[in-house]
């Protein structure tokens, strides 16, 4: 089923058919979320901020368990999804797509080696105490391997170091291409920026940060354990300050546009004074982030804490994770829906069922958690232990 | 180095191995002879078998066109264009290539449109002659192969409606192929008849002086000049232009 | 006991995976040996500087001329195209097409059309043929033109920069084409063409655009909007023959290209673009 986008004005007769559907929202959402977990853990595993402990082994498994899904959206979108390694055995090097293959390699190699070092001694422990399958399958996971002598240890702190370390640009990279590929393409206006990259980031690590948040509450909640204030604290400021940021950044982006006025800013003033108002002004700036960094503020200055901050902090980073979704629906939809000729405007019609649709996006986003519940099964994260009934 | 170091940097050597293996394997032997692409897409693309025949193809078979489609002003319209592109079963199907809908087609090109140039000639098919009438179509008053008489004709009094007087060309070359006009030459187009005529006989004589006008009007006999009034009296007036 | 036990699992393990990664190490060898010996070459004669039998590549070099003045919006070529090249028959996957700008009396700005616009379509009766309905028929038109459009085959293809795997690529006789049995579909190409000439064909999961009629130009032949075009509205031939039809285009007019800013230096060089055209 070909969904054929309405237009007004004058589009050219191959526009008709948007190029990069819902699926090339998801993609960067989710990577966006693997970056800013990853960042969030780095944030105890490089830098060594004791109040962000109780969340770093959580960000790493959820990194981790985002990455798996991300090639999904790319396969469910290509025309060819069994041609998708010609992309890594001919890499066009002139294009930033070609990088994918290898950033994504190198990265979930990278990741599953961090997770594997910052689990190894739980998981030694584990197959010692466990009988049968349970037991071959910690022995597997640990190779074979029982030692915890001093000296394992300090080698496995140095590996970790050093994968954390390498592990920053490394996430960033798998996100910032994908701001490139849309800050260097010349034919749309909408999204040509020398600042795109750097709002992709930004906006990405903000949303690992309010995923982080959101999941700490939720399984603390779960498991009934008390939260940490200092973390929560310390990842609503790192939340504000990077949301500012990014609020900065995308409005300069905007104001540059503006500003400029070149050749194709009537039909993007038209378009963002019409079709796009709500979903721009209203919901990503507005809900999104003006009313998260307001709140976020006032309960800094009111030094809230307890409950009050619990609340606070969730209702703000549920926020986060909807604007960051809509700030990669606005660019890549958006960007479609103003067309090349500068003339006319078409509406991006996203189907309910099917490959690219609503369901399939919808599933994308929520799988993850799935595989993430499953993962702190398997390796328990957390570091503090239940509340006693 | 503790064992299970050892046991992940074979694995990952290993795996690395395994991946270049794959890489060499999988990689179509004609990538990179000519350049980041397979050579062998070339190949393929260069040997597809071209569906548009072209005239000559046509007229193996169809040699009398070449005396009069061949000849006329049509010539730069290819036969497939209204007898149908890429009808690989004929001759041998049996299914007839003459169009039936001729208003259609004709009025493809020739249908009045403010975009279209001046110099094409155009028809507004409601105050076209004998338009509306029953089983009128413009094959019945205008021959398709050889719309304008054309060159093919010279010499030939002018017959049926349509027809094109052989002169026309000498006037043509100032006057615009449709007697639009050009620059500073006056547009022929849509004027009276009798009005062209008596200006034309002035000239001959004298009565108006104009050196270029006297040579060619010396050169027409009344005949000519009759034929020649009433052929661009007929045409379409062209449209209002903005003087350069 | 434990630690016996241990030593000779620790044996027996280390016997295994040796025994494994030998065994692994003899099959990444062997295929890397074999594909060097074997030459990588298993296509064509490596010897052959041309893939197309009996036409020297590297002897031309391919350019297209529109002379919009001279259209008149019959879309034959359109159409054609369409024949030629099996494009869908429908509204939404063009390799050529033919834009409208009709400038109403007292309006600075032209409204602009394709053969696509859906009332062209109401007109035509059909999606397979193509025609401009007579809209302006009763209005007070200033100045009105058809401009044909297509792939321009640039010098700095942005969509060849752009294409992860190499499935599109600047021949040496310097036509853009695609490979369709090595595009993955990911239409980033489409995404970085500024003029819109690509397509993706949904049926065959590939990317798509003008090719020239590659298959056309190899064997001697026009492409075929050339070929059916009354008007002599299109050109084509070989830059590096002087009396070619298009080097003489070049050559006895002022031309132009569209968006010269994009850098992509097209070859497809234009008589008669107005201000407003995009």
């Amino acid at each position: 089923m070909i969904e054929i986008a309405p237009f007004t004005g004058y589009v050219y007769p191959n526009e008709t058919i948007i190029p990069w559907s819902v699926m090339i929202v998801i993609y960067p959402y989710l990577t966006g979320l693997v970056a800013g977990a990853f960042t969030v853990s780095s944030f105890y595993h490089v830098f060594g901020m004791q109040r962000f402990k109780p969340v770093a082994r959580l960000a790493l498994l959820t990194s981790l368990s985002v990455m798996l899904f991300v090639p999904t959206p790319l396969l469910l979108h290509l025309g060819h999804p069994e041609r998708a390694m010609n992309s890594m055995l001919t890499p066009h090097l002139t294009s930033a797509f070609a990088m994918f293959g290898f950033f994504a390699a190198f990265y979930t190699v990278l990741l599953v080696m961090e997770v594997w070092f910052v689990f190894r001694a739980d998981n030694v422990a584990r197959a010692l105490s466990s009988t049968g399958l349970k037991r071959f399958f910690y022995r597997a996971v640990t190779l074979w391997s029982d030692d915890l002598s001093p000296r394992a240890r300090a080698i496995d702190a140095n590996w970790l170091l050093t994968l954390a370390i390498v592990g920053i640009p490394s996430a960033h990279g798998l996100h910032g291409y994908i701001g490139f590929v849309y800050g260097s393409l010349k034919a749309r206006m909408w999204w040509e920026s020398d600042l795109m990259p750097v709002i992709f980031l930004f906006s990405a690590i903000v949303s690992g940060m309010a995923l982080l948040m959101v999941l700490y509450v939720v399984t603390c909640r779960w498991r009934r354990v008390e939260i940490d204030q200092a973390c929560l604290k310390g990842m609503m400021a790192a939340l504000w300050g990077f949301l500012m940021f990014t609020v900065v950044l995308e409005g300069l982006e905007f104001a540059n546009m503006v500003y400029k006025g070149k050749e194709g800013i009537d039909v993007i003033m038209e378009y963002v004074k019409g079709p796009l108002f709500i979903r721009y002004f209203v919901l990503q700036f507005g809900l999104g982030a003006i009313v998260p960094i307001l709140t976020m503020s006032i309960m800094m200055a009111r030094g809230t804490k307890g409950r009050a901050l619990v609340i606070g902090s969730t209702f703000c980073a549920l926020l986060v994770l909807m604007n960051v979704l809509l700030m990669r629906w606005n660019v890549v939809i958006g960007g479609q829906e103003i067309s090349k000729t500068g003339k006319g405007i078409l509406t991006y019609v996203l189907p309910f069922w099917g490959r690219e649709s609503f369901v399939s996006a919808a599933a994308l986003t929520l799988a993850p958690m799935g595989l993430l519940w499953i993962l702190t099964r398997l390796f328990p994260p957390w570091v503090e232990r239940p509340l006693a009934r | 180095m503790p064992k299970y170091i050892v046991r992940l940097l074979l694995i990952l050597i290993a795996g690395s191995l395994l991946a270049y293996a794959a890489k060499v394997h999988f990689t179509d032997p004609s990538f990179y002879r000519f350049g980041h692409y397979r050579a062998d897409a070339v190949t393929e693309i260069a040997g597809l078998k071209p569906v548009i025949q072209g005239a000559g193809q046509c007229l193996k078979c169809h040699e009398k066109r070449e005396q009069d489609w061949a000849a006329g002003s049509h010539r730069t319209v290819q036969c497939e264009v209204c007898h149908g592109m890429g009808k690989t079963g004929h001759p041998d199907d049996g299914v007839s290539l003459v169009p039936k809908d001729t208003i259609r087609l004709c009025t493809m090109c020739h249908a009045a449109m403010p975009s279209r140039p001046a110099r094409q000639p155009q028809i507004v098919v409601g105050e076209h002659p004998f338009a509306g009438e029953e089983k009128s179509q413009c094959i019945s008053c205008h021959d398709p192969h050889m719309p304008g008489g054309g060159e093919a004709d010279a010499g030939q009094p002018p017959t049926g409606p349509g027809a094109v007087p052989a002169v026309v060309s000498k006037c043509a070359k100032c006057h615009g192929s449709m007697g639009e006009g050009h620059k500073k030459n006056p547009a022929l187009a849509g004027r009276p008849a009798g009005e062209l005529a008596d200006r034309l006989n002035k000239y001959r004589s004298g009565d108006i002086s104009n050196k270029i006008m006297k040579k060619y009007a010396s050169a027409l006999s009344d005949e000519e000049i009759r034929q020649l009034a009433e052929y661009y009296a007929a045409l379409p007036a062209p449209r209002p232009r903005i003087d350069p | 006991m434990k630690t016996k036990d241990n030593k000779t699992g620790r044996r027996n393990f280390l016997r295994t995976s040796g025994a494994a990664l030998a065994g692994l190490g003899a099959v990444v060898g062997g295929t890397l040996l074999g594909e060097a010996v074997a030459g990588t070459d298993k296509g064509n004669n490596p010897e052959s500087s041309s893939p197309v039998p009996g036409y020297d590549w590297k002897k031309h070099r391919w350019a297209y001329g529109i002379d919009a003045t001279k259209c008149i919006g019959c879309l034959r070529c359109v159409k054609a195209c369409k024949e030629e090249n099996d494009v869908a028959r429908d509204a939404n996957h063009f390799r050529t097409w033919v834009e409208r700008y009709v400038y109403l009396e007292g309006e600075e700005k032209p409204l602009v059309d394709s053969q696509a616009d859906p009332q062209n379509i109401a007109a035509a009766g059909t999606e397979a043929d193509y025609r401009f309905d007579n809209r302006y028929k009763d209005k007070k038109v200033t100045k009105s033109f058809f401009i044909p459009k297509m792939c321009n085959h640039c010098e700095h293809p942005a969509c060849v920069q752009v294409c992860p795997v190499g499935a599109t690529f600047k021949s040496e006789d310097g036509v853009v084409l695609i490979d369709h049995e090595y595009c993955i579909g990911c239409r980033y190409c489409i995404q970085a063409c500024p003029y819109g000439a690509r397509l993706f064909i949904e049926d065959m999961g590939v990317s798509d655009k003008c090719t020239w009629c590659y298959h056309r130009i190899t064997k001697g032949l026009q492409p075929a909007c050339v070929e059916v075009c009354p008007t002599h509205t299109r050109v084509f031939g070989d830059l590096n023959d002087a009396s070619s039809p298009v080097s003489k285009f070049i050559r006895e007019n002022r031309v132009q290209v569209l968006k010269p800013e994009s850098g992509n230096a097209p070859m497809c060089f234009y008589v008669g673009l107005d201000k407003d055209v995009s």
